[in-house]
């Protein structure tokens, strides 16, 4: 009798068990705001790196010298890069006119005065600001002439600068010796002015390349030239997506650091908004407005950029952006992934999130 | 899909060992080591315990096969990814001690399985460069107790136990890798040894077994003082 009763209370307590696991166990599931294991987690700082801000032309304005002028951003950055000198026909480089040229002595002074370095980066584009036809490249870099004034120009125009960076990128593959004969002719001149330079190369991830045009740029025979390579670890996606996948730019710098040259990779502080006629490059601003405008919701994708949909005059839109939180979460990748030698390029100054460079100096080593 | 069910297989292993274990040590008992009362001297006992179990740090995780990642935006991938914040979870265990005279105690081993309960938040981490998402409601917990060492006394019907000993926390499970746009799964494991006390407060139910409260503070995981275990701990033996 005894036992039978012991038995009994061990199967009731037995059943009551199994069934408050099993209640216990059905309860689980995804709940409240994610956690930061990398980026801005207080206990995971960031590695201190080499910044550079590429600015968008010749001039500062207002909110870029605002943001230049803060403590934060002088933690996080060191250089400036003007992306504003194009070449003409004939390899002379503008701004020509003497207004725009001391305007920019003026710029890069002030730049000076708050502690930056200053690159001026040199960009293929017509005087219209849209980047030539790759043929047009391929033919002004295929013409000697065209590289001995434009080695003559760059050194004149970047006396007052601390650095020069050759923004090449769209050059057809057929272009590769002639891309290296340009680099060769203005490294020696640059060298003995005593200027860095710097080159913009495609973020290949594979030898060869494993984009259309990667192999434009013979990285063995340009790291002897150069001092730093940029790599452009920018717009990953081509149909609606991130502006960049961290592992994809570990991979590009990886490679490109095989050539033992100071290596930059690139975060986008711009947005794309993709519509249906095409890609178009927005701030953090501007596509925080056009969500509260069309009453869109923000959502994270897998690599945590922001991105939201919005119908604009009948035609369906997808905007994508990196704020605060994904770049550091990107930085938080970088930190293990990859050296801390490897500098950073933040491209589109003036587009990012206005709270970027403060937080991120705030959990910066 | 393989690796859900590799995933799940995992589980149903570790299920099927505790429940054998426990079978197979008390089968294997003899009758006369149910020496339960202070009278009597050097013997096992078996412990099956149902717990819930709660931390406020996980080990870091591995990819578990990293040459099985297959991702869009990139070749190859290996790397461990960092983990904050804790985890909470049920389960059960089976749990096997050796009993020196009524003192003292002696845990030899034991194995547990724990599922997670309730919410979890999604923990944002990278793993070789590329952007990872922490799961912890995909993961499951196996415990892995070791030897230690505990002293019990007897009151009449009540027994108070408290011993320190010995554990690896074996997390694993799904986790997630960006990779543009997309979020692949990958199977994880992180791997964290530790140091445990466990202390009991038991009823006599019969000459052979007795119902115990425990607690199971977790004197070092990952970091010190990382956590609890509250169970339901039936004991056959001593």
């Amino acid at each position: 009798m005894q036992n039978a009763r012991t038995w009994s209370a061990r199967c009731a307590l037995g059943a009551i068990a199994s069934a408050l696991a099993l209640v216990l166990v059905a309860c689980k599931g995804e709940g409240g705001e994610p956690i930061d294991a990398v980026g801005l987690a207080q206990e995971t700082p960031l590695p201190k790196r080499k910044g550079t801000v590429l600015v968008d032309g010749c001039a500062i304005d207002p909110f870029q010298d605002a943001t230049l002028s803060a403590p934060g951003t002088r933690k996080i950055v060191d250089e400036v890069l003007l992306h504003c000198l194009v070449p003409r026909d004939n390899g002379a480089l503008g701004p020509a006119d003497s207004s725009a040229r001391g305007a920019l002595r003026r710029t890069i002074e002030e730049l000076h005065l708050k502690g930056y370095k200053v690159s001026l980066g040199v960009a293929f584009t017509d005087e219209t600001g849209a980047r030539y036809d790759p043929s047009r490249t391929a033919q002004l870099v295929g013409e000697p002439t065209f590289r001995a004034t434009f080695a003559e120009s760059l050194v004149a125009v970047a006396n007052t600068a601390d650095a020069v960076d050759l923004d090449l990128l769209g050059v057809p593959q057929g272009s590769r010796v002639n891309v290296t004969a340009l680099v060769r002719e203005v490294s020696p001149k640059l060298r003995d002015a005593k200027k860095t330079l710097g080159i913009f190369i495609p973020p290949s991830v594979a030898t060869p390349s494993d984009l259309p045009d990667g192999e434009a740029f013979d990285r063995a025979s340009l790291a002897p030239l150069v001092d730093r390579f940029r790599v452009m670890t920018l717009d990953y996606s081509e149909t609606p997506g991130p502006t960049t996948d961290p592992g994809w730019a570990t991979d590009a710098v990886r490679l490109a650091q095989n050539a033992k040259r100071e290596t930059y990779v690139s975060l986008p502080l711009y947005g794309v908004d993709f519509g249906p006629r095409g890609l178009r490059g927005v701030s953090v601003v501007e596509a925080r407005g056009l969500a509260a405008t069309y009453g869109a919701t923000l959502s994270r994708g897998a690599t945590g950029s922001q991105f939201f949909s919005y119908v604009a005059l009948g035609e369906p839109h997808e905007v994508w952006f990196d704020d605060t939180a994904s770049t550091a979460q990107a930085l938080g990748a970088f930190a293990t992934s990859l050296p801390r030698d490897v500098g950073v390029l933040y491209y589109g100054f003036g587009a990012e999130d206005p709270s970027l460079f403060s937080s991120i100096a705030e959990r910066t080593e | 899909m393989r690796r859900g069910h590799t995933r799940r297989g995992i589980a149903r292993l570790v299920g099927l060992l505790v429940v054998s274990l426990s079978l197979v040590i008390a089968l294997a008992l003899p009758r006369d080591a149910h020496a339960a009362s202070p009278d009597r001297g050097t013997g096992m006992e078996v412990r099956l315990q149902a717990a819930f179990a709660a931390t406020r740090a996980m080990p870091d995780l591995q990819l578990s096969a990293p040459e099985e990642v297959l991702l869009p935006s990139r070749e190859a991938v290996a790397g461990t990814l960092p983990t904050v914040g804790g985890f909470r979870s049920f389960g059960a265990s089976a749990d096997m001690n050796l009993v020196l005279r009524p003192r003292f105690t002696i845990p030899i081993f034991g194995l547990g399985l724990y599922l997670p309960v309730g919410d979890h938040a999604p923990i944002r981490s990278a793993v070789d460069g590329s952007i990872a998402t922490v799961q912890p409601w995909r993961l499951i917990g196996i415990d892995f107790l070791g030897p230690g060492f505990g002293v019990r006394t007897v009151e009449r019907r009540y027994f108070f136990e408290a011993s320190v000993r010995f554990s690896i926390l074996v997390l694993t499970g799904t986790s997630q890798i960006a990779a543009g746009r997309e979020a692949i799964d990958v199977q994880v494991h992180g791997i964290a040894p530790g140091a445990r006390a466990e202390m009991s407060a038991c009823r006599r139910l019969d000459p052979e077994s007795r119902v115990c409260l425990t607690v199971s503070p977790r004197l070092f995981e990952v970091r010190p003082l990382s956590g609890m275990t509250v169970g339901l701990t039936w004991v056959w033996g001593n």
